[in-house]
């Protein structure tokens, strides 16, 4: 019962990081390297937001606020990654090596900032919801029970807003084909800016949620990142609920291999999913293909 | 007439970086007046300038972009240190065998990135250097975790002697790799980088060029890695970290992405005018610095060579 609940839980967050990587692989055929970093700016911004809201209170910080800390993190990095490609889009560095070697420029350089303004120790993140709850026999710490059903909303909201709104499907338009949209009046370069900028959104969330759960520190940018890369690896290419999926699988087979074999051993698993899936099935298991990515 | 110029030229090419090179390095260290300290720095900015040349020789060819350049680095320094450490490996056969490693761990990355390109190719390095480095962490017992493992002998005695050999082994890799672009070698390892099935018609064979290509990368940049690890006496994970290989890739593409000279130039610049100008800042030090790469990167992606080689194109016009 313990494994399920733990699986459960990992899956959600990986969903959440994940979710916003798919969409932007999938609409601008990029792999955003940015999307670790907007990983770790949720989570520092969440200690941020709620150190300088907590100011006033003496004795411990209600949920009201952290619960704002989160979201205002979440949006000021949601902020940040718009500006971003908005600032590549109107300098003209759209190219796909442009993008990427920006990208890792700018991973690097964030990481220097922070360790500049927090220093390589580890600096820890009150919870939204402190103490645990039992869930289904199992104790589990209050917090992370937000991350599951937070999960489920980003992803249906996802889902109803690339089907049902103007803005979601002018963007499923520019995937789909950029010339023939921008001919039917849609702003292809505004589309994907949002895209990007709602990405942001969702990993700044996933940061904050998760930040209680870890020490946050300078490094940190690298692990969202390749999970969320071997969720489109393993088969998430294209399509929300793939991504889902492949995400949920990735934070189950980790809970499992910890908890058969070793938390050390569970590390390996996005690295051996990323480098087994490509050398395998290099078109991917569930179809699609990497081939015109850059 | 007009093939004679062009075969010059070609000479030309070739000749003029490496004597380039071999001015800039003898130079580098007479500004400190040939201290310890400065052979030392030079010494370390030279074997920098072998990871950004061998990062070059092979994605400035292939127009790939590897994230993943101290997966070659760190395992030949810590093959190298734990040869000779735990070993009693000689010093110089040690720097020669994680030389050899580093080459393996090429030959490995070209086979198993044989069908991907692109932003595919610079995550599947990027794990596979951070496989490794996190592996250093987990078997701290052979790896020595965070310490790293430390080296008794060192392969060449004195500052000056340990200089001149790297100024040596740093010049001629950027010669190796000048002289790997102009073969058919070097062509067909372009070839490979384009498109591939165009490559296949013409009678490339695009996975051996490919292979051979890394292989020769990991070589190069194996020996400069097991070469610091002397230098500093100690193989520590900062070597195989994710920064470090930053700091290689954004070399390199300052420098001018598939100029060879230009990483190799950006380097050396970079570590003794650079870094060093910027120590007094403290810890904000590093900030800076990867402030000033991030900046440069986004005004000019193709590099410094590149800006200077437009601005001759246009200087050549308009005379």
């Amino acid at each position: 019962m313990e494994l399920i609940v733990l699986a459960l839980l990992r899956a959600g967050d990986y969903v959440l990081i994940a979710v916003g990587f798919a969409l932007v692989f999938g609409s601008l055929r990029i792999l955003n390297l940015m999307h670790g970093s907007f990983v770790m700016l949720g989570a520092y911004g969440a200690h941020f937001f709620i150190a300088a809201l907590a100011r006033g209170h003496a004795e411990g910080t209600p949920p009201s606020i952290t619960a704002s800390g989160v979201l205002l993190a979440a949006l000021a990095t949601s902020l940040m990654g718009w500006a971003f490609f908005k600032a590549l889009q109107v300098t003209g560095r759209t190219g796909p090596r442009e993008v990427l070697g920006i990208a890792v420029a700018g991973n690097l350089f964030i990481a220097q900032i922070l360790q500049y303004l927090y220093g390589t120790e580890g600096l820890n993140v009150t919870p939204i919801l402190r103490g645990s709850r039992m869930l289904w026999g199992v104790s589990v710490s209050a917090n992370d029970l937000l991350i599951p059903p937070t999960a489920l909303a980003a992803v249906l909201g996802l889902w109803l807003w690339l089907g049902f709104t103007r803005s979601g499907r002018a963007l499923r338009a520019v995937a789909d084909d950029s010339q023939a949209a921008k001919l039917a009046g849609i702003s292809a370069d505004r589309a994907l800016a949002g895209a990007v900028g709602i990405a942001a959104l969702l990993a700044g969330l996933a940061g904050g949620l998760t930040a209680p759960n870890q020490t946050l520190s300078p490094g940190m940018w690298v692990h969202p990142l390749l999970v969320s890369f071997a969720v489109v690896v393993f088969g998430g290419r294209g399509s929300t609920w793939g991504a889902v999926g492949s995400a949920a699988f990735l934070g189950i087979a980790e809970v499992v291999t910890s908890w058969y074999w070793s938390e050390a051993a569970s590390q390996y698993v996005a690295l051996l999913v990323i480098v087994a899936g490509l050398v395998i099935a290099p078109k991917g298991l569930a179809g699609g293909t990497l081939h015109d990515v850059r | 007439m007009m093939f004679g110029k062009t075969m010059a030229n070609a000479r030309l090419r070739g000749v003029l970086p490496v004597a380039g090179a071999i001015a800039v390095a003898v130079l580098l260290p007479i500004g400190w007046g040939y201290s310890t300290y400065a052979l030392d720095l030079a010494t370390v900015a030279l074997i920098y300038a072998m990871f950004t040349v061998s990062w070059d020789l092979f994605c400035g060819a292939t127009g790939e972009l590897s994230f993943g350049h101290t997966f070659f680095v760190g395992t030949a320094a810590y093959a190298t240190a734990l040869l000779e450490s735990r070993l009693g490996c000689p010093p110089v056969a040690a720097v020669l065998s994680g030389a050899l490693v580093g080459g393996l761990a090429g030959t490995l990355v070209g086979v198993l990135t044989l069908r991907h390109s692109g932003a595919v190719f610079t995550l599947v390095t990027m794990a596979l250097q951070l496989s490794f480095h996190r592996t250093l962490f987990l078997w701290s017992n052979v790896f020595g975790g965070g310490e790293g493992v430390f080296i008794g002998t060192s392969w060449v005695n004195g500052a000056f002697q340990r200089y001149a050999v790297v100024a040596i082994l740093s010049i001629a890799s950027l010669g190796v790799a000048v002289l790997v672009r102009e073969t058919s070698f070097g062509r067909r390892l372009r070839a490979s980088g384009g498109d591939v099935r165009i490559g296949l018609a013409c009678g490339v064979r695009v996975p051996l060029v490919r292979t051979a290509g890394a292989t020769l990368s990991g070589l190069i940049a194996g020996l400069g890695g097991s070469a610091l690890a002397m230098q500093s006496m100690v193989a520590n994970p900062e070597l195989a970290s994710d920064t470090t290989s930053g700091l290689i890739f954004l070399l390199a593409m300052v420098g001018g992405f598939g100029s060879l000279i230009g990483p190799w130039l950006a380097a050396v610049i970079y570590l003794t005018v650079v870094h060093e100008g910027l120590v007094s800042l403290g810890s904000a030090q590093p900030m800076v610095a990867f402030g000033l790469l991030f900046l440069a990167i986004w005004a000019m992606p193709e590099g410094v060579t590149g800006v200077f080689s437009r601005w001759a194109r246009r200087w050549k016009w308009a005379t």
